[in-house]
């Protein structure tokens, strides 16, 4: 199931989670400092070609399907309602409405969803190289409940994703959705969907704790079975991502990462291009780590 | 001393007036096996929950009287050493998991009674070779059959070393054929070991041998405690409920010393003389039945793969005809449920083509999970979900009333009884006047009586015109009522045919009294059929 972990051999899936995890929150920390567009293109694309080079291109596919949508509704609604531009692209009366789309406001709005973008895909990693048995081990040094519900989390998202897929099939054999029912009849038709579903997923939760409770969890103190390992890659990846984030902070002081969309599109100078690439080569480094086989070695 | 005592145990739940269990006394020794028996809601699995600890301690309630393992008041042992002496096997596989990896669930239970990890490892590594779960240990839990996951769940709980296991229902969610490799299992771990197992079980008819006695609740109320045998000519005093099969068939013939297995009933009949017209004869019931040839949905070359690219059917060739009852049997993953979402149109063929003779023809469609169908507030709202005109409402209400629902018209479906929601699911199906019904795994998690009310629904709609399909792996519900077999195996038809031609042949899937009659007469595959055998010898 593509929604669900699936070991595959290589560096990632080999990595100390704390180690995937500073680089998740790196990444993520990135997209959220930067607004400069060259910034954040390259991290775009860089986390995406990292997923692509765990082996998780199919996943990314299916999640890049589902969150562009939203990434054209920012652009949308941008385009719309910031009129602070100077380019002129279209402009028209809707009722004593004028609507003026500005090229200015769609970079921004395209930008602000290529952030939201890099943010869903960084997660979507994260999901597909953790082993969510290794979270609670991590999850579990902040306390027992907070452990609980990220692993649960973890647990929970395949199953409800493969109710949603049982129910929906039994809901519409019995209510099928007509060819001539509009959006508001289909969205309607989804509703007992999403209502068994969350019935369900309650009555699931409520049994599970209850499984827990009889299992001794949270009653004590608790020894851990699986020794976490750091391997030299994983001292050398988080030390890569210390770096990135250092660069990241630096870039920020000197004014490097700060663009200006309004009224007019900054242009990019030299240095940019350079920070971008110094960004892309350390963006890179786990990759290049994984496909050049050399933290193989320190592996075996 | 006894290792389990309740002493005048009397709980009620939060939030309600009646309690659940009332003065409850038992007194239970090493290494006796429990069949904690009673009808729905007659406070077992409270019972169960109260041995853990679970009641009060994780559903609050109020709770009189006192239970005590080994001498010590339960709530004065620490939740971590009660957890090392008594573990508990709940109905759902799926809730009970929360790790990944099979060796991570199972380290898992020592993990939380802070046992050292060489320990772990030793008790990991003990309890997966002896449940035959060593192959498994790297595997992903969420891929694994419902069968094998409750395996874990038991190696969960028998790798904290338990001196009691409680189970509440632990054979009903799963398949035949793993329902029988558990309960091998838990028979090795208390003849073996000597662990003391109480167990709640709808289908007890496979426990009557391991068991050495029986509980049996009424209404929260302590209604029988005792022998097995004597629970059985009990039960058919007080009429307290529909007995299995060979004892029930045995009592009908008015014999005193019931058998409680095949093997016990072969040695009684080994006593008796069988005439040779007796053995050749055919029962009465297979001599009338004439099959129809009326086709209703046709299956060309019909091959159906998953978005994974698994095979789900592969071609499928086969005519369901109107006014019968096909009964789809097969192991885990055989395409049985494919193949009856493919007949009900809830996916579509990847390939190869599905005639519907008459276009018009609804296919009403009844899931393994009642919880899956039920969304609406009340019951009344369900059954008439979807109709418009008064008049179809109004035949919706006589099913409630034929399934003995009406008084719980008002009621949310979701607060009822599991046997009782699919009989509401059965009600909604029915009122949209289907032609063909398909039922998944519909004697999942239903006790004797309800199998029976079931099986006597589907052979009147059947008497009615409705053509029904059904998945189970339950051979005698379907050697009871089915008319034809289909046994698949990755995802094809293997066999198919009437069911005197299919089951009489076969060994695993053969009826209890079928192989009781096992040459002697071989013709024989219902209850009446054995009865009307056995009589005349008896008499």
């Amino acid at each position: 199931m593509w929604y669900s972990y699936e070991f595959k051999p290589n560096l990632f899936y080999l990595t100390n989670p704390l180690v995937v995890l500073s680089l998740v929150l790196g990444w993520i920390f990135l997209a959220l400092l930067f607004n400069h567009p060259l910034y954040i293109v390259t991290i775009f694309i860089m986390v995406n070609l990292t997923i692509v080079g765990a082996g998780n291109g199919k996943r990314l596919l299916v999640q890049l399907r589902y969150a562009l949508p939203f990434v054209l509704i920012i652009v949308l609604i941008n385009a719309l309602f910031n009129q602070n531009g100077s380019t002129l692209l279209l402009s028209y009366n809707l009722a004593s409405f004028t609507f003026n789309i500005y090229w200015e406001s769609i970079v921004y709005g395209g930008v602000a969803g290529l952030k939201l973008l890099a943010i869903i895909t960084a997660f979507t990693f994260y999901a597909a190289v953790i082993n969510p048995d290794e979270v609670l081990y991590l999850a579990r040094r902040l306390g027992q409940e907070i452990s609980l519900i990220i692993n649960l989390s973890f647990r929970l998202f395949p199953l409800i994703w493969s109710d949603y897929v049982r129910i929906r099939e039994i809901q519409k054999h019995r209510k099928p959705i007509e060819l001539d029912d509009g959006q508001i009849s289909k969205i309607q038709n989804r509703v007992p969907t999403l209502s068994i579903l969350l019935n369900n997923s309650l009555n699931r939760s409520l049994k599970t704790a209850e499984s827990l409770y009889s299992r001794g969890y949270g009653s004590g103190k608790y020894s851990t079975y699986q020794q976490l390992e750091w391997r030299s890659s994983d001292y050398l990846l988080m030390a890569n991502t210390i770096i990135m984030i250092a660069l990241a902070l630096g870039l920020q002081v000197k004014g490097l990462g700060i663009y200006s969309y309004y009224p007019s599109l900054d242009s990019f100078s030299l240095l940019n291009y350079r920070a971008s690439l110094v960004l892309a080569l350390l963006l890179s480094f786990p990759l290049l780590c994984n496909g050049s086989g050399i933290l193989w070695h320190y592996l075996k | 001393m006894a290792l389990l005592k309740i002493e005048n145990l009397t709980y009620t739940y939060p939030d309600t007036l009646l309690p659940a269990l009332e003065n409850i006394n038992l007194t239970i020794a090493n290494s006796e096996f429990v069949l904690l028996l009673g009808n729905s809601g007659s406070g077992k699995s409270t019972l169960l929950r109260c041995m853990a600890n679970i009641i009060p301690d994780f559903y609050g309630g109020k709770i009189a009287g006192q239970i005590l393992i080994e001498g010590i008041k339960l709530n004065n042992i620490k939740p971590q050493e009660l957890a090392s002496q008594v573990a508990m096997l709940f109905q759902e596989p799926e809730h009970q998991l929360v790790k990944h990896r099979v060796e991570n669930e199972i380290a898992f239970s020592l993990e939380n009674l802070n046992i050292e990890r060489e320990d772990m490892r030793q008790r990991v590594v003990e309890v997966s070779n002896a449940l035959n779960l060593a192959s498994l240990l790297d595997n992903n839990i969420s891929e694994l059959s419902g069968g094998v996951k409750q395996k874990i769940a038991l190696a969960a709980a028998l790798v904290r070393q338990p001196e009691i296991l409680l189970l509440d229902e632990p054979l009903s969610q799963i398949d035949h054929t793993a329902a029988e490799d558990l309960l091998n299992v838990i028979r090795l771990l208390h003849e073996e070991f000597g662990i003391t197992v109480i167990i709640a079980e709808h289908r007890w008819d496979s426990l009557l041998s391991i068991a050495n006695r029986v509980v049996f609740l009424e209404a929260g109320r302590l209604a029988y405690d005792g022998g097995v045998k004597d629970y059985l000519s009990w039960a058919k005093t007080n009429n307290a409920e529909i007995l299995p099969t060979i004892p029930r068939l045995f009592m009908a013939q008015d014999i005193a010393n019931l058998p409680i297995n095949v093997k016990e009933a072969k040695k009684t009949l080994a006593s008796y003389n069988f005439n040779k017209a007796q053995a050749l004869s055919k029962p009465s019931l297979q001599q009338k039945k004439e099959l129809s040839n009326n086709s209703l949905i046709s299956f060309n070359k019909v091959s159906y793969h998953y978005p994974n690219k698994a095979v789900g059917v592969k071609n499928i060739v086969h005519n369901f005809n109107d006014r019968e009852i096909t009964a789809i049997i097969g192991q885990n993953g055989a395409g049985k449920t494919s193949l009856l979402k493919l007949i009900a149109g809830l996916i579509k063929p990847t390939k190869g083509q599905i005639l519907k003779h008459d276009q018009s023809a609804k296919i009403g469609y009844i899931p393994q999970n009642p919880d899956d169908y039920l969304f609406l507030p009340t019951v009344i709202e369900e059954v008439t979900y979807n109709l418009t005109a008064d008049e179809e409402k109004n035949k919706a209400y006589k099913f409630l009333e034929l399934f003995n629902l009406s008084a719980y018209k008002n009621s949310s479906p979701r607060d009822l009884s599991f046997g009782q929601k699919q009989l509401v699911v059965l009600a909604a199906t029915l009122a949209t006047k289907p032609v063909i019904i398909c039922l998944d795994e519909p004697t999942r998690g239903l006790d004797y009586a309800l199998r029976k009310q079931l099986g006597e629904i589907l052979k009147k709609l059947k008497a009615d015109g409705t053509t029904i399909i059904l998945v189970s792996n339950d051979v005698e519900f379907i050697a009871e009522y089915s008319d034809n077999i289909i046994i698949m195996s990755k995802g094809e038809i293997i066999t198919k045919g009437n069911k005197y031609s299919v089951l009489t042949k076969a060994t695993f899937y053969a009826p209890q009294v079928n192989r009781l009659f096992k040459n002697i007469n071989n013709n024989i595959l219902t209850f009446e059929e054995a009865y009307n055998f056995l009589k005349p010898t008896c008499n």
